[in-house]
């Protein structure tokens, strides 16, 4: 008689992934096994929300998430260290984040002095909005990093400093105006993976898309499941039924060409400021190339 | 110390219970066991068989048999479901223009004690005036005949009737013409295409969330659909296990909570405060409270939908739901010291 242990002796024929991330509700279904990576056995390290600040080397892990900054920046420098999967597991609007002393409109700000925060990805998007929408040009604008003498500052996932009041009041409307005007939904991390372990797996990229993109649809089906409540907001489903209407379709989609109006004007925004030199020829190039999400739950 | 308490617990799969099935928030002085199943045979197999201590189950049931007077099953105000049944009524387009069509028409429900049903007929009944004595009810599965009703509406008054659909499922009469509407929490392949496609079954509103909103401000109501329940054999080895397991998924819940309001994007729904905030007109600071005093609105209106439904007698109120719980809120100091 042997003692058969199909699931481990399984385990040991699979590439073993070490994936730090944050408690993502649409990451969680891989995270607690109910979904699989397939070829891949994977360790899952939970770290703290970004909002908590910055936590620990992107080094460390074999899969992580960074800002979508910091990730542009060093790979067009030249650094391949990590390479970016088209999974952004954060996104977001942040024109809330834009406090004012006096102004009452965005375009009292040109030639204003701005406190702001050159290494956070958010405050990319929301300076790019400014220049773009208001006018409020790059170059026009005194930057300075605190908040001492400015007019105006820019401080995501901060609350504002004493003295200053949202601009932008409620920030939901001047953000979907900025959606409809642009077709920019902010990106603000992306999925990376450790380049040596791509060259040594080909397939790896595809197929933690794959997976991610699952377990994000899977989110969202539970956020607009009406047979019972997976997310506890009352009449969620509404909500999102809503939001699917707003972005026509799927509501914050992986991928490199659903996200092509996006990224790009991340890049241009970039250059924009001066935080990059050049834009890549394409935004593709940024990433690792993908297989194309098809469902195949109805078929084999 | 003494030995933990060892149970079993089945419940579905619930962003704001999950940290308890994962174990990173325990329960205090317990040993859970987690199981996960299909909500009908769960709920099911721990009514008929007990095959869990601790389990979701279906509220109607629930409050129905403790104002029958029967104490064999102790619940916890956790209410892990709850949602707006203004999606869980279909018509025929062809006959059901406008809501108030539906007097005098022929519903099929898969059981007249099915929590989205009763909550469902106190919509029609509070925004429409269509009472129960109102329609005729055909009772029955979705795709086969003669489903059995789980609990008995032993008060149903003498006009309202019920009849057995036992030839075929509400599905097929549905389509057939021999029902105007059908009212399922979960509809059937057919229906739900038909939906999506604009087809001859609709959904009784045309803009449900729009209905909801409505409802909510009328009524102050989120409807409740399962509850967390024990055994009572559970409770009498430890009265204080209602505290504690209560305690455990309420910091379930408000940890979800922490992070839906994160920054970060944790939980990735744009816009997600606007929504909350408009909830909060409503149902105050908390737009998913645990507890029975929070939930008093809607508490009450569902004792009164019990009542008006011929599902219990006699009156019953919110506190008289959950006394286990009360007592143990009431005596912690003492169950602890016990």
């Amino acid at each position: 008689m042997s003692v058969v242990d199909i699931r481990s002796s399984r385990r040991r024929n699979r590439v073993p992934v070490t994936i730090a991330l944050p408690p993502y509700a649409h990451v969680y279904e891989l995270v607690s096994g109910d979904l699989d990576l397939p070829g891949i056995e994977p360790t899952f390290v939970e770290l703290p929300s970004p909002s908590l600040g910055r936590s620990g080397d992107a080094g460390d892990y074999d899969v992580t998430d960074v800002p979508l900054l910091d990730y542009v920046t060093r790979r067009l420098a030249g650094d391949r260290t990590l390479t970016a999967v088209p999974v952004f597991t954060s996104r977001g609007f942040a024109h809330g984040s834009v406090g004012v002393r006096a102004a009452s409109t965005p375009e009292e700000l040109r030639g204003a002095r701005i406190g702001t925060d050159w290494s956070d990805t958010a405050s990319v998007y929301v300076r790019g909005m400014l220049a773009e929408l208001h006018g409020v040009d790059s170059a026009g604008v005194q930057w300075s990093e605190g908040a001492d003498d400015a007019d105006a500052v820019i401080a995501p996932l901060a609350s504002l400093p004493d003295g200053f009041a949202r601009l932008l009041d409620p920030p939901g409307e001047s953000e979907r105006d900025f959606y409809c005007r642009t077709g920019v939904f902010p990106i603000l991390r992306v999925l990376v993976v450790r380049s040596e372990l791509l060259d040594e797996h080909r397939w790896l990229a595809s197929n933690l898309y794959r997976a991610f993109e699952v377990a994000r649809r899977r989110f969202y089906a539970r956020a607009g499941d009406i047979r019972a409540s997976r997310v506890p907001i009352p009449s969620l489903a509404a909500h999102v039924d809503r939001l699917r209407d707003f972005f026509g379709g799927d509501i914050a989609p992986y991928g490199v060409e659903p996200n092509r109006v996006t990224l790009e004007a991340f890049v241009r925004y970039a250059v924009e400021q001066r935080l990059v030199e050049a834009p890549p020829a394409d935004v593709a190039e940024l990433f690792a190339p993908v297989e194309p999400f098809v469902d195949y739950t109805d078929g084999v | 110390m003494s030995a933990p308490l060892r149970f079993t617990f089945a419940i579905s799969s619930y962003d704001h219970v999950r940290a308890l099935v994962d174990g990173r928030i325990p329960i205090e002085g317990a040993e859970p066991l987690f199981v996960q199943m299909p909500i009908p045979e769960m709920f099911r197999r721990f009514v008929a068989r007990r095959d869990w201590d601790v389990s979701e189950m279906s509220f109607v049931q629930y409050g129905t048999v403790r104002a029958s007077g029967d104490d064999r099953i102790v619940g916890l105000p956790v209410f892990p479901s709850r949602v707006y049944r203004q999606t869980a009524i279909f018509v025929r387009s062809d006959r059901i223009r406008e809501p108030e069509d539906l007097r005098g028409s022929r519903i099929g429900i898969v059981a007249w004690s099915n929590s989205a049903a009763v909550w469902a007929r106190g919509l029609l009944s509070d925004m429409h005036g269509i009472r129960p004595a109102d329609v005729t009810w055909y009772q029955g599965g979705v795709e086969k005949p003669g489903r059995p009703e789980v609990v008995p509406a032993k008060h149903l008054s003498d006009d309202v009737r019920v009849i057995p659909a036992t030839d075929r499922g509400i599905e097929e009469m549905l389509w057939a013409g021999d029902l105007e509407a059908i009212i399922v929490p979960s509809p059937p392949a057919s229906v739900e295409s038909s939906v999506r496609a604009g087809g001859l079954v609709r959904l009784l509103y045309d803009d449900p969330w729009e209905e909801e909103r409505r409802y909510r401000e009328q009524t102050g109501c989120v409807p409740i659909m399962h509850v967390v329940a024990l055994d009572r054999a559970l409770y009498e080895r430890d009265n204080d296990i209602v505290r504690r397991l209560y305690e455990a998924l309420d910091r379930a819940r408000r940890e979800y909570f922490e992070q839906v309001a994160d920054p970060a994007g944790l939980v990735p729904i744009p816009w997600v405060d606007e929504h909350l905030d408009s909830l909060r007109e409503v149902t105050g600071d908390d737009p998913w409270p645990y507890g029975v005093e929070p939930n008093r609105p809607t508490l009450e209106t569902y004792l009164r939908y019990l009542r008006e439904q011929g599902l219990i007698a006699r009156a019953f109120e919110p506190d008289d739901l959950f006394p286990e719980w009360l007592a143990a809120q009431r005596a912690p100091e003492q169950a602890v010291a016990r």
